[in-house]
């Protein structure tokens, strides 16, 4: 057995933590944890989470996979698809990983138990769905104690989705600044003065700011009586929930969420896009373990990898397109494709403590396989990326690419070059296959028939 | 309603110190709310502070509504048991 390796993001809660040993993901019970563990299993409540599919199912192994001597148990939880972050998510993403935790609470309530964190790195998207994969997010309910992780579900998830929906939804950009959830201070700032209207706003984030900014500096410590009840965290719970069910975004109407009824494809052009696409992913030998579709759109494209049995990103720049494809996950149940945000042109970092507590795009990967659709020419001539460039940075992201290669006659880039000097004499299928021959050897080519385009498929060199 | 003199240094003295007192009270308010369990994150005082006023103001309406939902099931059933004995 080779020696673990703990995970850089697991490191606040002393409960326990999660290693890595021989490529598989454990997590260790410390002894501190284990009233709580043993509670949590003996409630029945555990099982109950993990069958109605809120808590990541998880399997109790050997001691001796144990980290260190601290461990009173260790489990392997069920290995997730991909890894995602709060700031990567739509709103209607982070709403349902929300209201699941607010559910989980409530459930852990009834069994005398509560959430002892609230933090929105808890959930992740897996099988298509939110679940919470924080096992020791659990400790014992004593009567009349507060909801300890209140203010970290404010900030995590109700401060940014009241300015989503109330501001604008790229607002939760700022949960990438602030790790720990958007200060409900600077919430309360930024809402515009009718959120002070709707009383669950008025409340968990106006009154709330207000609370902690009259309380900030005092470090006076002395005996009280004050209690809430059970019934009354259970009203606050209540609340909270019906707070974050009543904020809803109507998304604008944006270049991406309606490329496809935009786009200068006719029917006939695009099955036969579809077609070239599946076969190309059909050609990939072996059958690439995950697949990125970088400038994925609503993940029309991505679907033909999904449905393929292949774990799939679907990443975008567009909120609304990414919210539309979530929306399609959640309609449809395909529990293989994840469609996530993400500026290609200034992609997650690496970040947190030590910049190592949350990955950049390119330490989650290399995928399998990437898909780059109608990208390169928003990437080469919309935001100035050399062509060279734009190879040597995609060739580390995977080791098959499916390219798609509009050329200056192609109707999007002449609207793209109609409002700006033609700077890229490079740009033609020559000059892509030119930059990419460094890094990517051609492995087919077809024209996209019915359009001016070329789908090409590129294998990495080693 | 006698107002305070803002010059007068015993009177600000006097206000700081009402002040402080009810800022003490709020502190110990929210931070006597949490225990020490296996807490390893930092509540904030303030934010223990109005979860305990809006937890305690919404215990009625949200008792209110739960026995609703209670009366509206037994109410449900007992319609849908008639209909169904009724056929």
């Amino acid at each position: 057995m080779t020696e673990g390796v703990r995970s850089a993001a697991s490191f606040r809660d002393p409960s326990g933590f999660v290693f890595r040993r021989d490529g598989i993901l454990y997590r260790q019970i410390n002894g501190r944890y284990a009233s709580d563990w043993k509670r949590l299993l003996s409630s029945g409540l555990h099982d109950a989470l993990v069958a109605s599919g809120r808590l990541i199912p998880a399997q109790i192994v050997a001691l001796e996979f144990a980290f260190d001597d601290g461990a009173v148990e260790v489990i392997r939880p069920e290995p997730l698809g991909f890894l995602s972050y709060p700031y990567e998510w739509s709103f209607s993403q982070l709403k349902d990983a929300a209201i699941l935790t607010l559910e989980v609470a409530e459930a852990a309530l009834a069994q005398d138990m509560i959430l002892k964190d609230a933090s929105a790195y808890n959930v992740q998207f897996h099988r298509g769905k939110p679940v919470l994969i924080d096992t020791l997010s659990f400790t014992e309910y004593h009567e009349g104690e507060a909801w300890i992780a209140y203010r970290q579900f404010c900030q995590h998830f109700l401060a940014p989705l009241a300015l989503m929906a109330y501001v604008d939804v790229r607002l939760a950009g700022l949960l990438r600044v602030y790790i720990d959830g958007i200060p409900v201070d600077l919430a309360s700032n930024l809402l515009p003065g009718v959120t002070k209207l709707k009383p669950g706003l008025l409340t968990h984030l106006h009154l709330h700011a207000k609370a902690s900014r009259q309380v900030a500096d005092e470090k006076a410590k002395a005996p009280s009586a004050t209690k809430i009840s059970r019934t009354a965290l259970r009203a606050l719970l209540d609340s909270l929930k019906d707070t974050v069910n009543g904020l809803t975004w109507k998304p604008p109407k944006t270049d991406w969420g309606d490329y496809y009824s935009n786009t200068n494809y006719a029917e006939g052009a695009m099955g036969e896009k579809h077609r070239l696409v599946a076969e190309y992913l059909d050609a990939i030998d072996p059958k690439p373990a995950s697949v990125w579709d970088l400038g994925a759109n609503t993940g029309e494209f991505s679907r033909l990898a999904a449905q393929r049995g292949i774990p799939t990103v679907a990443w975008d720049i567009d909120p609304v397109a990414v919210d539309r494809g979530y929306q399609w996950v959640r309609q449809s149940g395909e529990a293989n494709l994840l469609p996530l945000l993400q500026d290609l042109t200034n992609p997650s970092p690496d970040q947190g403590w030590a910049g190592a507590e949350r990955d950049s795009l390119a330490t989650r990967g290399p995928a399998g396989a990437l898909m780059a659709l109608a990208l390169i020419h928003h990437l080469a001539i919309g935001n100035n990326v050399p062509l060279p460039q734009l190879a040597r940075d995609l060739a580390p992201l995977g080791s098959w690419l499916i390219l798609e290669f509009a050329p200056k006659e192609d109707s999007q880039v002449v609207r793209m070059l109609s409002t700006r000097e033609d700077i890229f004499p490079d740009y033609h299928l020559e000059g892509v296959l030119t930059a990419f021959a460094p890094y990517f050897e051609v492995v087919r080519q077809s024209p996209i028939a019915g359009t001016v385009r070329t789908l090409l498929l590129l294998r990495r060199k080693n | 309603m006698v107002k305070l003199n803002r010059n007068d240094p015993v009177e600000l003295n006097v206000k700081r110190g009402v002040s402080s007192v009810r800022q003490m009270t709020l502190f110990t308010l929210g931070s006597n709310l949490m225990t020490d369990s296996l807490a390893y994150i930092d509540a904030g005082a303030g934010s223990m502070l109005i979860q305990a006023v809006v937890a305690g103001a919404l215990t009625g309406a949200y008792f209110l509504k739960t026995q609703w939902k209670a009366l509206k099931q037994v109410v449900g059933g007992f319609v849908s048991k008639s209909k169904r004995s009724g056929q």
